[in-house]
């Protein structure tokens, strides 16, 4: 592992100082653009607008520039480094908040940043505060650690089903639309329309995603991994335009250049403390359960919400209604499982927390099933007339629901959805409906 | 790094050897430690469920973790020929329906949503005069395992006429 000159510190240090510089710029320009949709489209609370409005951003943006330069200049800066990495996470934060997704792109020089400054905390408490070597290897290893993550998440979220091709075939063709105009077209045509090729993709996608902590473990593993996810990114920029530069450049600093473990820069200092074997077995052992009990806990959440999906839409009790009056009517038998009906398709996010599990038709009109933490609805959509109302209603249409959630829980799935069909349907919102219905009768044959 | 000269071979070989392992260890406990905490926490937010962590540079990257719907749609535009070319493929538009909003149709197949909000966008700056007749289509793929996608529908947004 010992293979890089300790010289290199400076330039890596520098290397990441100006991808944060750029990450950090950007956010200001991203946060404005997000803003200007989200406000477009109706979809910024008051809240967002205000931690977005530029006159916060700008200098947030700039004071992290400066601390991200002063944490480049020399080494050991831990202060200035911090600096900079809370001024990514109050960016990053606020423009996920605006546009309503991390982009995770811009994750990866906060990723390496932080491992930096763990780093040095070590070099810091052993006496030796401008010490790099752990520095880099704090760098190289929540880089490994995202990729890791990555696998991971295919894996618990798909599972070796994965490894199909489809997902691959499905993003390419998404991102690309298979235009014939040019060579490269050929390319991402070939390799969609090539199930073994696509399969193939994914096969070295998720292994060398799991292989990144190898990168830890040698100069030979590290490469090889390296230039793996490497010319998975340089493919992944071919087939979908989608590039990931920042994560390029520091694969190529840090896996490919890589950390050098040295003695102190100083030279003074005796050789650092280790923990011993069984207290570092010890950590590991609790770090590993810790990571595994939290993967397996979002891999049941993510499970409940698909087993829910798969369940046909369950009668409940109507509360829309008084007491004494008629449920709305249920959905017909699903003689073939609908997975889009109209505006609505299965595993749509429709609120925060509420997604849709269930799409169908109804007598009269079509029904969307929503699932959150607090449980189900089915909301009824119909341009029948009826002698109930709901709080829902649009002037042209019922929104009928059925409903084992608490009353106090149904408002934001209930106006998400009411937004939803208003800017579907528009001014003829009926006419859709009786298309949406007859359209997905015609696909349930 | 101190120069050989400056300490006793069996020092360096020690040290070394400490160093590279304590290093290695450091980068371990790091590894586990951002896998925990990003795992742990992850919030819904508008775009998705489980979506983000607790705090950035934390996240598990799962953007394309899950699997794909059994359809796949990308909008472009399609001449009489059938020819297809991107919406970027050209600087002025005349549509004579909406393609965003309310009023606009195929919006329950209109691919990546960000996508859909950038064409739109892009079309209503480049409103001008046109020659060209095209259809600004949605056009959809069926996804099956171990099969290349299957070209399903073309479902029109509305009618163009387009100028390079």
């Amino acid at each position: 592992m010992n293979d890089f000159p300790a010289d290199h510190a400076p330039v890596l240090r520098r290397l990441l100082t100006a991808i944060v510089v750029v990450d950090l710029l950007s956010f200001a320009y991203f946060i404005e653009s997000a803003r200007d949709a989200a406000l477009a489209a109706g979809t910024l609370s008051p809240l967002a607008a205000w931690l977005s409005h530029r006159v916060l951003t700008l200098p947030v943006a700039g004071a992290g520039t400066v601390a991200a330069l002063g944490f480049g200049r020399a080494p050991g800066r831990l202060w200035h480094g911090l600096g900079a990495l809370l001024g990514l996470a109050v960016l990053s934060t606020v423009h996920a908040q605006v546009f309503g997704s991390p982009w995770r792109h811009l994750f990866y020089s906060g990723l390496c940043l932080a491992g930096w400054l763990l780093g040095l905390l070590v070099t810091r408490r052993r006496g030796r505060p401008t010490d790099e070597s752990y520095a880099r290897v704090g760098s190289l290893a929540l880089l490994s650690a995202a990729y890791f993550s990555a696998g991971i998440s295919k894996m618990v979220f798909t599972g070796p089903e994965w490894l199909s091709g489809v997902p691959i075939q499905a993003v390419v063709v998404s991102q690309d639309g298979l235009i014939a105009d040019g060579w490269l077209n050929w390319y991402r045509t070939w390799a969609v329309t090539t199930p073994a090729v696509a399969m193939l993709f994914s096969i070295a996608t998720v292994g060398f995603e799991l292989a990144a902590p190898l990168m830890l473990f040698g100069r030979l593993p590290r490469a090889v991994v390296a230039l793996g996810l490497l010319s998975m990114h340089a493919n992944i920029l071919a087939m979908t335009h989608i590039l990931y530069w920042e994560s390029m450049l520091l694969l190529v600093a840090f896996g490919l250049c890589g950390p050098s473990p040295s003695l102190a820069d100083d030279g003074s200092a005796a050789p650092p403390r280790s923990a011993g074997p069984p207290a570092f077995a010890l950590a590991v052992a609790l770090l590993c359960c810790a990571a595994a009990l939290a993967v397996a806990h979002q891999a049941r959440r993510f499970a409940r919400v698909e087993a829910a999906r798969a369940l046909p839409a369950a009668p409940a009790a109507a509360v829309v209604a008084p007491a004494s009056a008629p449920a709305p009517p249920a959905p017909p038998p699903t003689v073939h499982a609908l997975r889009q009906v109209g505006p609505f398709s299965v595993g749509q996010s429709v609120a925060p927390g509420w997604s849709v599990t269930a799409v169908d038709v109804s007598s009269d009109g079509i029904t969307t099933t929503l699932a959150g933490d607090a449980g189900r609805v089915e909301f009824e959509i119909t341009c029948a007339e009826s002698a109930y109302h709901s709080p829902y209603d649009l002037p042209a249409a019922h929104i009928f629901y059925t409903s084992e959630v608490p009353v106090s829980a149904l408002d934001p799935p209930g106006q998400a959805l009411r937004e939803l069909i208003e800017r579907a349907g528009g001014a003829t919102l009926c006419a859709r409906l009786t298309a949406w219905r007859a359209a997905a009768l015609a696909e349930r044959g | 790094m101190r120069p050989l000269s400056e300490v006793g071979s069996a020092y360096l070989y020690r040290g070394g050897l400490t160093i590279r392992l304590s290093q290695r260890r450091f980068g371990v406990l790091c590894l586990l430690g951002y896998v925990a905490l990003a795992w742990s926490v992850r919030f819904d937010m508008r775009l998705g469920d489980q979506i983000a962590s607790l705090v950035y540079p934390l996240d598990t990257f799962s953007m394309y973790g899950r699997m794909p719907g059994r359809d796949s749609s990308y909008a472009l535009l399609r001449d009489r020929q059938g020819r297809t070319y991107r919406v970027t493929d050209f600087s002025s538009f005349d549509c004579a329906e909406p393609v965003a909003g309310a009023n606009a149709q195929c919006t329950d197949r209109r691919g990546i949503p960000y996508h859909d909000e950038e064409m739109a966008e892009y079309i209503r700056l480049h409103h001008g005069a046109g020659q060209l007749d095209v259809e600004l289509v949605a056009r959809t793929w069926t996804l099956h395992t171990g099969a290349a996608p299957q070209l399903d529908s073309d479902c029109i947004i509305a009618h163009c006429k387009v100028a390079p």
